[in-house]
């Protein structure tokens, strides 16, 4: 029995500390939203946050997550968001710029995108590239979803061209 | 078989995560065969995800602080390439930041280590040649300091790597660069270059020349570097250079990212691109966008 | 330009709350997997379930445990499980049902097949040569559900012919001939195939399901299981991702069967590499086409043949060969016409639908062949374009009437747009491809009803996989239809056979204008009813009710304003609620039965739209990478109902066309697919991903939803051309053969093939 910190609260996993994270949140706590694309780390649509910083969590053992806090893109970011996320306004963002088709690549989309505007406050729309260049996505081209990060950026209105 | 489910957790493995490097080093003599080390253990993960055994016991290197120290000239093994991407930009030790800023993408680089990428065995390391151009030494759990050269042919058994010094600091007036050129922007290498060059009154007066994932395992260009001694720094000598030394003599590699052939090919727009990258910068300038790319 | 828009579905996905094919889940459910061949052909001597039975809570069953021996969208050619024969490497033999992974895993590994390696065939051409060893040798006696011709390997054959090509050819002044090819590539769908099969009370089965098509997928496992359609229910879960992969049955007759055996509920999820090997991908082609010149340089006639590689089961191969040699002459006017395409199997994986089909191969062949013919006869390939660009009136090969083409617009939007004439940079070139396409028609159905709260109900047979042609494109026509707000109209049901009446289908870029138009017939019938309520209740004549902003009023009375919530629950009592259904069926478009013959699946391009897309490459002649530097697509649209949607289709299937051009490949080892990963089957990153100008043209169809045409297949239809020009003009080699590769660039640079330049 373990404790995980998952967006912002503990919770007890018996999963063995070698099993990949994102079995565990899927099947062990029933967060899905972490999606198994190729289980082998090359699509990034299992992407989390361990203490604000993307991963594979298909490639996470179990055992490395429960030294950090994991945050998915199920976390309540609410008033105050002490992580500083910025998960809400980004989802808002997405929404807005058009950026979500499927949907599949979304969650990791998010969650790679809160990594990217923590560091850099406004990415230039290469950077942006670089930043998700782990989350592939298939219906967008991406052109959307960098939009919608550049809107991030403080006064920008979502849309290109 | 097709069906790709990983091995990991589901076989009973056991999972240790020692604080310091004498208990690490400590664990893995008692656990035996049996047992593997791991800096970010995606190399490890990713292998368990097609199917192959995964060691029984798991021992997780990164609870050790002491792995993540940094100064001038010496950087701790379990150093993340995330950390190590924001570092220095400026002078030999510029090279590793470029390496480390091109190997596949973030999510990789907030586990992945130095020490992982340098003993793991993965057979494109990106940071090796910006080692190598470093000249640095492997530091390891016995004490030992092993040039990164000598630990690619020897191995190092079951030690491990608590990290990597070198003499190059920001006031030695090297100047490093590396570069990388891979099919998509996270792939694997096809290729990479990393130099180190100590220029004094535009006359190259010490060059080192590595590449990485071209030949069977990553080396220093010793007949390159030669020719380089002495020479103008200047982008026609690079190329003259180049043109006469060649890259022949060697076994071009085969793999998944590229054949032998194309490696041959691009083996001078590499080494050429990262010899002009360094000249440019000197030992005080920044890397632009794309100088880390072919 | 950029503006928001509403999309239905879009807070459940950024949250993470929507449901896929691979979330699925039901209590005590077991996992399924597939025991395949090891080696490509060969028949099979022996299988072995024994031990695999013996381990705890394992279900095993194999092809003697399916109903109907084959099954087949044309040709009844497939097994459900190879019993006799395998035909493909990674061809299913049995099926496995278990309660966790790792018994799921051991119990595959201990199904023992033995097989009897003989000899295969993998290349079409080589497949068509007397000599070559027969995939179904008994391809003749097959059942087969629509005509198809057969023979040795050609599984299909489709002629479309207008004027006398022989003629025209011995009468040429020129001829210039080219062949092109285009490697096997993936629909890279993120979510893989994923099912969860139920026993329903009462004997029959519910499969929730990624799928595009429910309806098809109910009545090919009717077929499979031996069972009356309505004992099956199909409902679609959330879709990561289709793009034609997730058309037919995958893997729930598999689920169904398992579930029915063990008494519980069976999940199946494709792993990537299973996806890879062993799914339904773009068939490889070779087209050959030549044209036959006059001595003012018009093009007199035409010449292709298409081959197209089936696989080892024709799948839905012999309805595309009929798409195939529709686009022999592109969009322009050849008099004299002979397309052919073949369909032919070989013993790889069975090839299907994805995204616009056939259509990258044919526009290669027919906009590079373009670009040669003028560089053979001096002419400018612009000018020889315009000479030829279909206009109002002409006749296409097939007998069709082209009414009112916007093809030159298009092309004089994208020229100008992409800087045709400004001298190149050095190393960089432009290429050009311009194309027409069709908007799939297909049966559809909607059902609308007014809610409680005002807002409207929308039920449909029609299925949302991402592309926004219902939670937006729909959406958007019910709301304008009745004068409610976007977010006023919700799809509460869709993708499900218990619910929605028969829809043909998220395919062929027809849901937005098959679907949408059922909707407006039933908003129209909705509107109908609130204003006779409305003049009931108002005590008016209907001709002065008025219905704006969410409630009815009689006009010129602001107090007699009437919520709608309030008039649906007023109608509710008096006359029952209000709702309607409707239905519809696109007209036939007319063509020339002696063009196209009479087994001819897709006679004629519907409600045609016409498309222009100009790429800057810059080609490092070192390394031989190919970078796309700028985009441009001229489309139309018909009506741009909501441009942003339109626009995400348009850059998602760009920048997977440029997979197909520069990236993607499947590769053959000894017979089975040898790049089962991600990392090793290449689809563009974020870093890959060129800004894409969307220039979108209005020329209204008179048959869409507000004139709105299909606009989600042709983004990747046209970039293999463009990018193939492009590169040919900034090397001037010609490179007919893709994806091109780095290697494959260079190989080139040092060749031959070098463009001819006229006088």
């Amino acid at each position: 029995m373990s404790r995980l910190l998952l967006n912002g609260r503990a919770v007890e996993v018996t999963s063995n500390a070698v099993t990949p994270l994102l079995d565990v949140l899927r099947e062990e706590l029933g967060d899905t939203s972490p999606k198994p694309g190729c289980l082998e780390g090359r699509c990034g649509a299992c992407t989390v946050l361990l203490d604000g910083e993307p991963v594979l969590s298909c490639l996470l053992p179990l055992g490395r997550a429960l030294d950090g806090q994991i945050t998915t893109v199920r976390g309540s970011t609410g008033e105050g968001d002490p992580a500083g996320h910025r998960l809400n306004e980004i989802k808002a963002a997405f929404a807005r710029a058009g950026a979500v088709q499927c949907g599949i690549c979304t969650p990791g989309m998010i969650l790679a995108t809160s990594a990217l505007v923590s560091e850099r406050d406004r990415p230039t729309r290469a950077e942006i590239q670089e930043g998700l260049v782990n989350n592939l996505c298939r219906c967008t081209g991406y052109a959307k979803i960098l939009d919608a990060v550049e809107s991030l950026a403080e006064g920008k209105q979502p849309g290109h061209g | 078989m097709l069906v790709v489910q990983t091995h990991a957790g589901r076989l009973g493995q056991t999972w240790h995560a020692p604080k310091t490097w004498s208990e690490a080093t400590t664990l893995l003599a008692d656990l035996g065969p049996e047992s593997a080390a791991a800096g970010g253990a995606t190399y490890l993960m990713w292998r368990a995800a097609q199917g192959e055994p995964m060691p029984r016991h798991l021992v997780s290197l990164h609870r050790i602080v002491a792995g993540r120290q940094c100064d001038e000239g010496s950087l701790g093994a379990l150093t993340t390439l995330r950390t190590l991407e924001r570092d220095t930009r400026y002078g030999a030790q510029r090279a590793l930041t470029m390496a480390a800023s091109a190997t596949a993408g973030p999510a990789v680089r907030t586990v992945a280590t130095l020490g992982g990428n340098l003993a793991s065995g993965f057979p494109q390391a990106d940071l090796v040649p910006a080692l190598l151009a470093l000249g640095a030494d492997a530091q390891l759990s016995d004490g030992e300091a092993v040039p990164v050269e000598r630990l690619l042919e020897q191995g190092i058994d079951r030690r491990l790597v608590t990290g990597v010094t070198h003499g190059l600091t920001q006031d030695s007036g090297w100047s490093g660069a590396s570069v990388k050129l891979a099919r998509r922007g996270m792939d694997l290498s096809v290729g990479v270059a990393a130099v180190a060059v100590r220029v004094e009154q535009n006359e190259i007066q010490e060059a080192r020349v590595a590449v990485g994932s071209l030949y069977e395992r990553p080396q220093r260009l010793t007949a390159i570097e030669a020719a380089l001694v002495g020479a103008d720094a200047s982008e026609d000598t690079i190329e003259e250079v180049l043109e006469v030394i060649g890259f022949t003599g060697r076994q071009f590699q085969d793999d998944a990212e590229s054949t032998g052939t194309y490696r041959a090919r691009i083996a001078r727009p590499l080494v050429r691109k990262a010899l002009l990258v360094a000249l440019r910068l000197g030992p005080n300038g920044e890397p632009e966008r794309g100088d880390e790319r072919l | 330009m950029g503006e928001s828009f509403h999309r239905s579905d879009v807070l459940g996905k950024v949250t993470g709350q929507v449901v896929y094919g691979v979330d699925l889940h039901a209590a005590h459910m077991l996992v399924g997997g597939v025991v395949r061949a090891a080696v490509p052909c060969g028949r099979i001597t022996r299988v072995d379930t024994s031990a695999a039975e013996e381990m705890p809570g394992v279900t095993v069953l194999t092809a003697a445990d399916f109903p109907a021996p084959t099954y087949g969208m044309v040709i009844d050619d497939q097994p459900p499980l190879a019993g006799q024969w395998v035909r493909f490497s990674a061809e299913p033999i049995a099926v496995v049902a278990a309660p966790d992974h790792p018994t799921l895993r051991a119990a595959i590994a201990a199904v023992v097949v033995d097989i009897e390696p003989t000899a295969g065939v993998f290349d079409p051409e080589a497949a068509l040569e007397p000599t070559s060893p027969r995939v179904h040798p008994h391809l003749r006696d097959y059942r087969v559900s629509f005509p198809t011709e057969r023979d040795g390997n050609v599984c299909a054959r489709s002629i479309v012919t207008s004027g006398d090509v022989d003629v025209a050819f011995a009468q040429a002044s020129v001829v210039v001939e080219g062949r092109y090819t285009t490697a096997r590539v993936h629909q890279g769908y993120i979510e893989p195939r994923a099912c969860l099969a139920e026993v329903a009370p009462g004997g029959g089965f519910h499969v929730t399901t990624s799928t595009q098509n429910p309806f098809g997928v109910r009545g090919t496992l009717s077929k499979i299981l031996d069972m009356p359609e309505s004992q099956i229910r199909v409902t679609a879960s959330t879709v990561g991702g289709g793009f034609g992969g997730k058309l037919d049955v995958t893997l729930e007759h598999f689920a169904c069967l398992l579930a029915r055996a063990s008494g519980r509920p069976v999940k199946m999820v494709n792993s990537r590499a299973e996806e890879l090997a062993a799914a339904n991908p773009r068939e490889n082609s070779v087209v050959s086409i030549r044209s036959a010149l006059g001595e003012d340089g018009r093009i007199i006639g035409r010449e292709v043949l298409c081959l197209l590689d089936a696989g080892a089961y024709a799948h839905d191969t012999p309805f595309l060969t009929s798409v195939a040699s529709l686009q022999a002459t592109g969009p322009y006017r050849i008099d004299n016409v002979r397309s052919t395409t073949l369909a032919i199997y070989t013993n790889t994986q069975p090839t299907g639908a994805y995204r616009g089909p056939t259509g990258p191969q044919m526009v290669l062949a027919v906009e590079a062949h373009m670009d040669e013919i003028a560089g053979q006869i001096g002419e400018d390939p612009m000018a020889l374009r315009r000479r030829h660009l279909f206009r109002d009136g002409d006749v296409a090969l097939n007998g069709q009437v082209i009414n009112s083409p916007s093809i030159e617009e298009c092309l004089d939007l994208a020229l100008a747009a992409i800087g045709y004439d400004d001298p190149r940079e050095p190393g960089h070139g432009i290429g050009i491809s311009c194309a027409w396409w069709t908007t799939t028609a297909g049966p559809a159905a909607a059902t609308a009803r007014l809610e409680n709260d005002g807002t409207l109900a929308i039920i449909t047979g029609a299925t949302e996989i991402g592309s926004g042609a219902l939670a937006t494109g729909v959406v958007h026509l019910a709301a304008s239809s009745l004068g409610l707000a976007p977010e006023s109209v919700h799809l509460v049901s869709t993708g499900d056979t218990g619910t929605g009446a028969f829809d043909f289908g998220a395919q062929g870029s027809r849901t937005t204008f098959n679907v949408g138009n059922a909707v407006l017939d039933a908003c129209d019938q909705v509107r109908l009813q609130v204003m006779t309520e409305a003049a009931t209740l108002l005590e008016a004549d209907p001709d002065d009710i008025e219905l704006i902003d969410g409630a009815v009023g009689v006009r010129g009375v602001p107090s007699s304003r009437t919520s709608l919530s309030d008039l649906a629950r007023s109608a509710r009592d008096r006359t029952g609620p209000i709702h309607a259904a409707a239905r519809y069926v696109a007209p036939a478009t007319p063509f020339d039965l002696s063009c196209v013959g009479p087994n001819n699946f897709y006679p004629a391009f519907n409600s045609p739209s016409f498309h222009c897309h100009a790429v800057e490459v810059a080609v490092n002649e070192e390394t031989g990478q190919v970078d796309v530097v700028r985009y441009v697509v001229a489309q139309d649209v018909g009506r741009a109902l909501v441009p942003p949607a339109i626009e995400g289709q348009i850059q998602g299937g760009v920048l997977q066309g440029i997979g197909m051009a520069l990236y993607e490949e499947q590769l053959l080892a000894d017979g089975a697919v040898s790049n089962t990963t991600l990392d090793s089957y290449r689809m563009p990153t974020s870093m890959e991903a060129p800004d894409i100008l969307c220039l979108l043209v209005e020329c209204p169809s008179e048959h869409g939803p507000q004139g709105a045409k299909g606009v989600g297949e042709p983004p990747i239809i046209l970039p293999v051309a463009a990018i193939v020009n492009a590169v040919a003009d900034a090397t001037g080699v010609v490179i007919r053969d893709v994806p091109l590769t780095p290697e494959r660039v260079l190989d080139h640079l040092r060749g031959p093939r070098a463009r001819t330049e006229g006088p």
